[in-house]
């Protein structure tokens, strides 16, 4: 649903803004490149033994911590209102996202590893020791963006803010286990085989701002934060439900000069 | 400068030895249960807690004591719950409590043996239960009236495959006269380890 209203949105803004005029408008072609961090809770692991503060107030470097992050790369096409306030992007993005747990050992008296419940058989139960879970997946996707322009040109350097929604299809997708005693590393395919996997499918909106900086009509880079960054799909990452993120997009353009220019 | 530096690094060197890092399993996981205000959810992990309402009071495991332990003798083995009388906090300010159940005939010579307690549920009215509540150093016997103490799950457990300890899981509920004084023990549930240090045989 969500998903159906942005789409909206977004085809209304291409045909009040793009769509009515015949005259000829700025094009641009350009790569891009960044990061986003991504703030994401641990997903429902029935698995791993609880590690957290013992009672109230209790410290909590003694839990088991998340970490995702995802840094992409793509070519996208951009062509411009005929007031030249309004960019309409899109293109093909490669974007490659890590998730992972471990436990911190800020504190010299922790361990930095947690227990995996391997097996239970009767009354025999089984704990592998683990230090880290990781997840690598691959993604290739559409990229479309919206940006407004604060200022008409030409100027050397226009703020501008932007909206954003990404749709990305997975390529494949690697798990790796870091266990404390190298020598269980023999059980990493039975422990794999109980994480959550990510969806096929994956997408995302996000808002942002920056700068363009280059003369008019000529090659420029903008440089802009992404915030924020949020996911409208809940299983992005099979280890991790991500919530939501901030990062930075760097963009090279260059324009495409049409025959009437 | 150098003899600064040389004892500043000594320092240093001599607090990370100290800080020998604990055994994980030995430390307390405590859940909150939600509908249990104040005692840990029941748990089959190993968290190394347990509690019960004592009339409207709480006997709880905390941060301070080895929250159970298994000593054997001749003809009875004794399982001990030691925490405080008050609810869960990370410092304690609550007095100690202990509940001893002493149980005659069991004598298992390892803490591995344990599992012969899977799924047993214990009768507190036979004459070979007897329990013993220590408050605040001050050691009374129960007159038990009605209760039962429910082994729910033993599990042996391995860790990289090496054996290290039994994990004890379960509940206890008893009504008692303890101190010329009727008192009920409620939702009482335990999740323990007992390993080679907590398990005392004679």
């Amino acid at each position: 649903m969500k998903i159906k209203i942005v789409f909206l949105i977004f085809f209304l803004c291409y045909y009040t803004g793009f769509s009515l005029a015949q005259e000829t408008r700025l094009k641009y072609i350009g790569i891009e490149g960044g990061m986003t961090f991504i703030e994401s809770e641990i997903s429902e692991m029935d698995y791993l033994r609880g590690s957290m503060p013992s009672y109230y107030m209790g410290y909590s470097n003694n839990s088991i911590t998340s970490l995702s992050y995802k840094s992409f790369t793509g070519i996208k096409f951009e062509i411009f209102s005929l007031s030249d306030r309004f960019g309409l992007l899109g293109g093909i993005r490669f974007s490659y996202m890590n998730s992972s747990i471990g436990k911190s050992n800020y504190w010299t008296d922790n361990t930095n590893y947690f227990y995996w419940l391997y097996r239970k058989d009767g009354i025999n139960t089984e704990y592998l020791t683990v230090k880290e879970v990781n997840q690598k997946s691959d993604y290739i996707g559409i990229p479309i963006e919206i940006r407004y322009f604060t200022a008409k040109r030409p100027r050397l350097c226009r703020i501008y803010f932007k909206l954003g929604i990404e749709i990305n299809y997975l390529l494949k997708s690697k798990t790796g286990i870091v266990f404390n005693n190298p020598a269980m590393n023999s059980y990493e395919k039975d422990l794999i085989a109980m994480v959550e996997q990510p969806e096929k499918i994956s997408s995302s909106i996000y808002g942002g701002g920056g700068f363009k900086l280059g003369r008019d009509q000529k090659p420029s880079v903008s440089f802009e934060a992404c915030m924020p960054y949020m996911f409208l799909t809940s299983r992005s990452s099979g280890l991790l439900h991500p919530l939501f993120g901030g990062g930075f997009q760097l963009n090279f353009q260059i324009p495409i000069k049409s025959k009437a220019q | 400068m150098k003899t600064h530096l040389f004892i500043i690094l000594a320092l240093i060197s001599t607090f990370l030895t100290a800080c020998k890092k604990e055994n994980e399993l030995k430390k307390s996981v405590f859940i909150y249960d939600p509908e249990n205000i104040n005692l840990p959810a029941y748990s089959e992990w190993g968290y190394n807690t347990f509690g019960a309402y004592y009339d409207r009071e709480i006997f709880v495991s905390n941060n301070e004591f080895v929250p159970a332990k298994i000593i054997v003798s001749d003809t009875s083995l004794s399982f001990l719950l030691d925490g405080q009388k008050g609810p869960p906090d990370y410092y304690s300010t609550y007095p100690e409590m202990l509940i001893s159940f002493t149980l005659s005939g069991l004598m298992p010579a390892h803490y591995a043996d344990l599992a012969l307690l899977n799924d047993s549920i214990i009768d507190l009215t036979n004459s070979a239960c007897h329990i013993f509540v220590t408050i605040d150093t001050v050691k009374f016997t129960a007159d038990i009236l009605d209760g039962e103490l429910n082994f729910n799950k033993v599990q042996i457990l391995q860790v990289d495959k090496q054996q290290v300890e039994a994990i004890l899981s379960g509940y206890f509920e008893f009504k008692a006269i303890i101190n010329d004084k009727p008192v009920t023990i409620s939702d009482g549930r335990f999740d323990v380890g007992i390993g080679p240090d907590n398990f005392y045989c004679n």
